[in-house]
């Protein structure tokens, strides 16, 4: 049992409970050693061994069970707490830190659970813990994009548990081993997982909800939900078939919904769609180096991500605002921002020298040597629009393009160094990428510096870059206050008009039946009162003379019976 | 600060946008010659010389044509979901 204090999410769960009680300087020493311990925890837990084995029932629950593809999720994991409360080191509302590193402390669970219904249990207290970082902004719009996160992941749990009840029912283990989608029970939980990566279609939680946390609460949920979700499906699902399909409808989705959004944090939102759905592809593929690809990326992913929404959370922090049709020329006073904001751009388009090329390129190469070259050309093609995307537009319309007149100051230092530290990662990944590889979870040795790689990606990146700006003199472009319809259409609208009409007509069918019961009961009402009411029949007094009379007639028919029979 | 923002900043020059369009062309062009001198390890067109630069363009393209063509169907007002 005593190993069981040395779960990585130990440290998280204490940390968010002393935060609650502390503040000033012993606060942000909590926040920040909180982290490191779990990283140290992380790196010194024995490999592939289960370490904590709790009997329940007829099964045995393992809720630490340890090996490579846990210990890389749980090191960014523990990696990107430290950043988020770095960076959200002065956030005033400690519930939203309080769920956030709750949250994470559940994420780890999920990342070390070995059975699975250790794996639901920490999927449900996620979803609560990230929900109310959601709330957590107090805003009339975060309680509304808070409930619709809330429902749609409580629809997923219930997915989640029916199809864990159903295999637990039809193989009678729990072990969370891989399996491919062959049963109804193993479509279920495949359907629970991928729901939280953000796929079809139900893909508008994440651009929905996201970007109603407050400046800080969107780094902490960016990084967790979607790349526990990757986890699982690595682990359980790698090579299903189905997910080649859903990641590239992800992928594609998100660049035309983040090439149309006008909320700079919204666009991130689709943008992480986008990206999760090349990490969904990648475990489709299922080959070891595709596998090694996905979570690479899932890795090299997080912290890119978190930079990008840190620095447009900066600049909501020291504007207010919202828009890229606010922003414009915030280059002058906010430089350093700025950078940090081009360095995971480039990360993320998969630029040579950065984090995101060295992920990047292995599943590709899967695809590749797997014969799969049509996913090859549109892996390619999703690259390319990723750059248009978040490499360019979000670049521009913020930073740079018509000056909006603002000259917000750089954000505060722990924000501003937070920043600095996730940026440096993305470079220092994309220089040292065989360092990084040691970390995956399969021995596959890879090499993305060839020179053929290399120029082809640069002309991959610039051509379409070039050709965008073009077309774009060309054709004219022109952001809107306007909002593009999503798939949460379906809930938000077309759900609500069958809800409104299943309430219309129940309404009708209660009133109905309301109106035929009094009506009954008025006509029952009706006899009784006549026959036992005032006047009745019943309820006349008889007399005596009647009485006389019925008991003869009686007596009557007794003496003729008895005449007759006998 | 305030000096800083004063100083005229040299990307806000209107002679700029020209420089950079003729900095990206020269380097466009630096790679599609350096694509001659490498082997390339794919097969078959996505191993052919020029697909990617001519690939990135019709990416470029396409991006724009779908986003502008999604936006004129799905737009709506901001206060859509308001009631």
């Amino acid at each position: 049992m005593s190993d069981l204090l040395l779960h990585p999410a130990l440290p998280m769960v204490i940390g968010a409970l002393l935060i609650l009680k502390l503040s000033g300087t012993a606060r942000s020493v909590v926040l920040l050693a909180a982290p490191l311990i779990s990283l140290g925890l992380v790196w010194n837990v024995t490999d592939n061994a289960v370490l904590v084995a709790i009997p329940y029932m007829e099964w045995t629950l393992e809720p630490f069970e340890t090996d490579r593809l846990s210990r890389l999720f749980a090191t960014v994991f523990a990696l990107m707490t430290l950043a988020g409360n770095l960076y959200a080191l002065k956030q005033e509302k400690t519930l939203e830190l309080f769920a956030a590193n709750m949250y994470i402390g559940f994420s780890m669970g999920v990342v070390f659970a070995g059975d699975l219904i250790t794996v639901f249990i920490f999927w449900e207290m996620m979803a609560l813990a990230s929900s109310t970082v959601i709330f957590s902004a107090g805003t009339a719009t975060a309680r509304a994009a808070g409930m619709r996160y809330m429902m749609v992941h409580l629809l997923g749990g219930v997915v989640l548990m029916a199809g864990i009840a159903g295999e637990v029912a039809s193989t009678g283990s729990i072990d969370f081993v891989a399996m491919m989608p062959d049963t109804l029970p193993r479509w279920l939980i495949l359907a629970g997982f991928v729901l939280n990566t953000g796929a079809p279609p139900f893909s508008a939680w994440v651009p929905d909800s996201y970007p109603e946390a407050s400046y800080s609460g969107m780094v902490f949920l960016s990084a967790f939900t979607t790349k526990t979700a990757v986890y699982t499906l690595a682990r359980g699902f790698p090579g299903a078939e189905v997910l080649i399909f859903i990641g590239l409808f992800m992928i594609f989705y998100g660049i035309l919904y983040g090439l149309c959004e006008n909320n700079a944090r919204k666009m991130l939102g689709y943008s992480i769609v986008n990206q999760v759905g090349f990490m969904v592809t990648a475990i489709g593929i299922g080959t070891e180096l595709a596998i090694n690809g996905a979570v690479a990326h899932a890795f090299a992913h997080i912290i890119y991500k978190a930079v990008l929404i840190m620095a447009t959370g900066s600049v909501l922090y020291v504007t207010g605002k919202r828009r890229f049709t606010e922003y414009g020329g915030l280059f002058r006073t906010m430089p350093l921002t700025a950078i940090c904001c081009i360095i995971g751009g480039l990360a993320i388009s998969a630029f040579p020298f950065t984090s995101g090329f060295v992920a990047k390129a292995m599943f590709s190469e899967a695809a590749y040597r797997e014969g799969l070259y049509w996913v090859w050309f549109l892996l390619a093609a999703g690259t390319a629009g990723v750059f248009l995307d978040v490499g360019i537009k979000l670049q521009y319309f913020v930073f740079f393009g018509k000056d909006s007149g603002l000259r917000p100051p750089e954000p505060p230092v722990h924000m501003r160094a937070a920043m600095i530290f996730f940026a440096a990662l993305c470079i220092i990944i994309g220089l040292a990428p065989q360092t990084f590889y040691q970390l995956l979870p399969y021995e596959q040795p890879y090499a993305p510096y060839t020179p053929d790689h290399v120029v082809t990606q640069f002309q991959l990146l610039l051509f379409s870059g070039a050709g965008f700006f073009l077309f774009l003199k060309y054709f004219g472009w022109k952001l809107f206050d306007s909002l593009t319809l999503d798939l949460d259409w379906l809930y938000r609208v077309w759900g609500r008009k069958l809800v409104a009409s299943f309430v219309h007509d129940a309404g009708l069918a209660r009133d109905s039946l309301i109106k035929d019961f009094a009506d009954g009961a008025r006509g029952t009402i009706d006899v009784i009162a006549h026959r036992h009411g005032p006047g009745g029949i019943l309820a006349r007094t008889p007399p005596t003379g009647r009485m006389a009379f019925w008991a003869i007639v009686m007596l009557a028919v007794y003496l003729l019976i008895d005449f007759v029979w006998m | 600060m305030s000096d800083q923002t004063q100083k005229s900043h040299w990307l806000d020059d209107p002679a700029t946008p020209k420089r950079l369009w003729t900095v990206l062309i020269v380097i466009l062009v630096i790679l599609l010659v350096a694509e001659l001198f490498v082997t390339h390890s794919h097969g078959g067109l996505m191993g052919a010389t020029g697909f990617h630069a001519v690939y990135g363009l019709v990416i470029g393209l396409l991006s724009i044509v779908a986003s502008k063509g999604w936006k004129k169907i799905f737009k709506r007002k901001d206060t859509y979901y308001d009631e």
